[in-house]
C-alpha cells in the first residue's frame, strides 16, 4: 500500500475512555445464544483484533459496536454512546466495513468512495480531495474509473476498505477485511491497518485467521460465542500454555525431578523418553538454570529452547481448554495435545 | 440414460423444493392473479346504458312523460327524464345527470306548417371513442322516436288546425325531421388520444413504481442497510434524495413520452403545460411513494416484482384503461380510485382532450395519495433503519 498526505486526527482523544466497550454481554438469536457473558474494551488509538473461526460470535460482537444488533443483557457503549441512539456527529466519527461486499457495483470505483464520502457529509471540494487519497491509499486509484461488478474480489475488498476511511473517522470497525484475500494483499490490508492505527485512529477488526493476531495490540479470542481471552498476543502464549514454556531434550535416562525444585518453574511435563517440557514464569530468565541444572546432574543436554507455539497452535489450545472447563489463563500448564511429541 | 435422467431430476425436484419452499412467493405468484380476476369477475357489471334527457318545450305540445319516448331498450338506453329548456338539458349533461339530450324544437307543428323540416336536436359530451360509437348508435332511434311523437301530433292535428292554405309539403310529411348531432367536447373521440393517455398513465405509473420498489430492495439485498444505520444520514435525508432521482428519471422519460405523443401521434394536449406537468409530477410521486412502500413491506427483490407486477394487472384491469370503470360494481369503482392510475387517468383524458379537468377534485385525491404514500414510506423506512435485532 503506498502512503498518500494524510492531515492529522484534529479530534480530541481521551486517554483514559475505550473508544469501545461492552460488559457482560449476552447476545440471543430466537434463543440461540450467539455470545454469552463478553467483557473487553477497545482503548482509544489500539488496534484490537476480533479473532475466532467462522461462526464463532465476531460478527455479532462488532455489530453491537455498530448499533446494527442490540444485547439480549449487558452494556454497550461505542465512542461513549449507546450505539442504538448514536448522535449524528458520532455517527460521523465512525467507518464501518460489512463482511459482505456493500458497494454498489453499477458505480465506478471513484463514485462508490465519492458516495460513502457524501454520506458522511464531506462538502464537495473536500470530497474530491479524499477520493483520491482513498483510492491512493488502497492502490485502486489507477482503476478510479472501472466498474465496481468488474474489480477482482481483493480489489473489492479495497474498495470497501476505501469506502470506510474516506471520511477520516476516529473509530474504525472492520468485519474480516481480509477474508478471501491471497497472504500479500492479506498482508498490505494489516499494514495499512497499522497505519491507521498510528495515525491515532482506533481499530477493530475481526478475522477468522488466527496468525493476524500477532498484528493487533489487543485481541479478543471468541469460539463459541465466548470470549476465551482478550489481552496482547504475547500474554495469549502465556494463557496457553500456563506461563512460558522451555523445552528440554536431554540424552539419557533422567525424571527431571531437579527442575521442578528450581526457582519460577510452575510445572515440569514429561514427555518420555528425555523430554520435557517446563513452564516458567519467564523463560529468558529461568533457561540458564535449567541448563546448568541439566548439566549438573551428569545428563547430556540433546537441546534447550523456547517453545512458541503459532497463534493457531494457541487459539485450538484456549479453545481445547474452554471446552475442557479448564481456566483460562489459570495455572493448569499447557493444554494436554499441545505436549504431543 | 438413467444418469441423464437422475440429473434432469434433481433439477425438476430442486426447482420445485426452492419454490415450494417460499410460500409467500408462490402465494403471491398464485393467489393475487386469482384475486384479481374473481375481483374482475364478480364486480363487472358490463355497460350501463346510456341515459337519455329529452328535452320537451311547454309550447311544442309534445308529451312530456319521459315514458312516452321509451325504447324498450332496457340495459341499452334509459330515459332519464325530460326538461322544458336546452340549457336546463345542458346543465344536466354537464353535472353527469344524463349522457345525451335530444331536443325537440319549440315550435315543431308551426314549422311543419310553414313548410319547414324540424331539426331534433342531439347533444352528447364524450372524448371516449367507445362510448361514442354507442351514442351515435342510439341517437338515431331516439330521434325517430320524438319524430313519431311529432308526426302523431300532426296527424291528430288534421282537420282541424290543418287548412288547405297551410296544408305541408308531402316530403316534408315523409320527413318532417332531420337529426343534428353534435359533440360538445372540444376534441374528436379517437381512439389513439384517448387511449394513448390512459397508457401514458400507466406507464408512468409502472416506472415510477418499479423504480421506488426496487432501489429500497437493492439496497437491502447489497446489505447497504447495515451501512445506512451507522451513517449519518436521516431517513428523511434518504427518502428525498431517492425521491429527487427518480422524479429527475421518471419525469424525463415522460416528457419524452408526451412530446411522442403530442407531436408524432397526433394527440392534442389542450390544457396549459403547467397543469399537464402538475397532473404527472403528481403521478410520479404516487407511484414512487407506492413502489417504495411495497418495497419496505416485502423482504425480497423477486416479492416486490411479483408485487409490482399485480399492481400493474390491477391497473390494466381497474383504472379505466381496458375497460371503463362505469362498468364495475360502485364498491369496485370506490376501490379503483385508490390507484394513481385511476385519477391521472381521467385528469389526463380531461387536460389532454378538453383542456380542462372536469373532476378537479382529482389533483387532490392524486396529491393526497402522494402525500400519504411518502409518509408511510418515511415511517417505514425509519423504522427499517430503527430495526434490531
Amino acid at each position: 500500500m503506498t502512503h498518500a498526505a494524510h492531515p492529522p486526527m484534529t479530534r480530541p482523544v481521551a486517554a483514559d475512555a475505550p473508544a469501545a466497550r461492552m460488559e457482560r454481554v449476552t447476545k440471543d438469536f430466537n434463543g440461540v445464544r450467539a455470545l454469552e457473558d463478553v467483557t473487553f474494551a477497545v482503548p482509544r488509538g489500539a488496534l484490537v483484533g476480533v479473532i475466532g473461526p467462522s461462526g464463532a460470535g465476531k460478527t455479532t460482537a462488532i455489530s453491537l459496536f455498530t448499533g446494527n444488533l442490540v444485547p439480549t443483557r449487558g452494556v454497550v457503549r461505542t465512542l461513549g454512546e449507546e450505539p442504538l441512539r448514536l448522535r449524528r456527529r458520532t455517527r460521523e466519527r465512525i467507518g464501518l466495513m460489512p463482511q459482505r461486499f456493500t458497494l454498489y457495483p453499477e458505480l465506478t470505483t471513484s463514485e462508490n468512495v465519492d458516495f460513502f464520502a457524501s454520506l458522511f457529509g464531506l462538502l464537495a471540494w473536500r470530497r474530491r480531495r479524499r477520493t483520491r487519497e482513498a483510492l491512493q491509499l488502497v492502490e485502486l486509484w489507477g482503476v478510479r474509473n472501472r466498474m465496481t461488478a468488474k474489480l477482482s474480489g481483493g480489489m473489492q475488498r479495497r474498495l470497501q476498505l476505501a469506502c470506510a476511511l474516506v471520511h477520516e473517522p476516529e473509530l474504525l470497525i472492520l468485519d474480516e477485511p481480509t477474508a478471501g484475500l491471497d497472504p500479500l494483499l492479506r498482508q498490505g490490508v494489516w499494514r495499512e491497518l497499522i497505519q491507521q492505527r498510528e495515525r491515532g485512529r482506533t481499530v477493530v477488526v475481526t478475522t477468522q485467521y488466527v496468525v493476524d493476531a500477532e498484528h493487533c495490540d489487543l485481541v479478543a479470542l471468541i469460539a463459541d460465542g465466548r470470549l476465551l481471552a482478550f489481552g496482547p498476543p504475547r500474554d495469549l502464549r502465556r494463557m496457553a500454555l500456563g506461563g512460558e514454556v522451555v523445552q528440554v531434550e536431554v540424552d539419557g535416562a533422567w525424571h527431571g525431578d531437579e527442575l521442578e525444585a528450581l526457582a519460577g518453574v510452575r510445572h515440569l511435563h514429561r514427555i518420555p523418553p528425555g523430554r520435557f517440557w517446563v513452564v516458567v514464569d519467564n523463560a529468558g530468565e529461568v533457561t540458564p538454570a535449567v541448563v546448568e541444572t541439566v548439566r549438573r546432574v551428569g545428563v547430556e543436554v540433546v537441546s534447550v529452547r523456547e517453545y512458541r507455539p503459532s497463534f493457531d497452535e494457541i487459539f485450538a489450545a484456549l479453545v481445547h481448554r474452554d471446552r475442557e472447563g479448564q481456566e483460562v489463563g489459570g495455572a493448569a500448564g499447557p493444554a494436554a495435545f499441545l505436549l504431543r511429541p | 440414460m438413467l444418469k441423464a435422467a437422475t440429473r434432469a431430476f434433481a433439477v425438476v425436484g430442486k426447482e420445485l423444493l426452492v419454490v415450494l419452499r417460499r410460500p409467500s412467493a408462490l402465494a403471491t405468484l398464485v393467489v393475487g392473479p386469482v384475486v384479481i380476476l374473481a375481483v374482475f369477475g364478480l364486480s363487472y357489471t358490463g355497460q350501463p346504458p346510456i341515459r337519455a334527457m329529452l328535452v320537451v318545450p311547454a309550447a311544442s305540445g309534445l308529451p312530456t312523460d319521459a315514458r312516452a319516448y321509451d325504447l324498450n331498450q332496457p340495459g341499452v338506453l334509459q330515459i332519464v327524464g325530460t326538461q322544458s329548456t336546452l340549457a336546463s338539458a345542458r346543465q344536466a349533461l354537464a353535472a353527469g345527470d344524463a349522457d345525451i339530450i335530444v331536443a325537440a324544437p319549440d315550435n315543431a307543428v308551426q314549422q311543419l306548417l310553414h313548410g319547414k323540416q324540424v331539426a331534433i336536436q342531439i347533444e352528447y359530451d364524450t372524448v371516449n371513442p367507445y362510448q361514442h360509437a354507442v351514442i351515435s348508435r342510439l341517437a338515431e332511434p331516439l330521434a325517430a322516436r320524438v319524430n313519431e311523437k311529432i308526426v302523431g301530433q300532426i296527424v291528430a292535428m288534421a282537420g282541424s288546425q290543418v287548412s288547405s292554405s297551410n296544408k305541408p309539403d308531402p316530403n316534408l310529411i315523409a320527413a318532417p325531421t332531420r337529426a343534428e348531432t353534435r359533440d360538445l367536447a372540444p376534441t374528436e373521440p379517437k381512439l389513439i388520444a384517448f387511449y394513448g393517455v390512459a397508457v401514458l398513465a400507466l406507464i408512468v405509473q409502472h416506472l415510477g413504481l418499479t423504480l421506488g420498489a426496487l432501489s429500497m430492495n437493492g439496497d437491502r439485498r447489497l446489505g447497504m442497510l447495515a451501512l445506512l444505520r451507522v451513517a449519518p444520514i436521516s431517513a428523511l435525508e434518504l427518502i428525498t434524495g431517492k425521491y429527487v432521482a427518480f422524479v429527475i428519471l421518471t419525469g424525463a422519460i415522460t416528457g419524452a413520452l408526451v412530446m411522442l405523443m403530442t407531436r408524432a401521434m397526433g394527440v392534442p394536449m389542450l390544457a396549459p403545460v403547467g397543469s399537464v406537468t402538475a397532473l404527472l409530477l403528481l403521478l410520479i410521486l404516487a407511484s414512487v411513494g407506492l413502489g417504495l412502500v411495497l418495497s419496505l413491506v416485502t423482504s425480497s427483490e423477486s416479492q416486490v416484482i411479483q408485487l409490482a407486477l399485480l399492481a400493474l394487472l390491477a391497473s390494466v384491469f381497474f383504472g379505466g384503461l381496458a375497460i371503463d370503470l362505469s362498468q364495475f360494481a360502485p364498491p369496485l369503482q370506490a376501490a379503483a380510485q385508490f390507484l394513481p392510475v385511476t385519477e391521472a387517468t381521467r385528469l389526463g383524458q380531461d387536460l389532454f382532450l378538453r383542456g380542462v379537468a372536469t373532476e378537479p377534485w382529482r389533483f387532490g385525491a392524486l396529491a393526497a395519495m402522494a402525500a400519504g404514500l411518502t409518509i408511510v414510506a418515511l415511517v417505514l423506512l425509519r423504522q427499517e433503519l430503527m430495526r434490531r435485532r
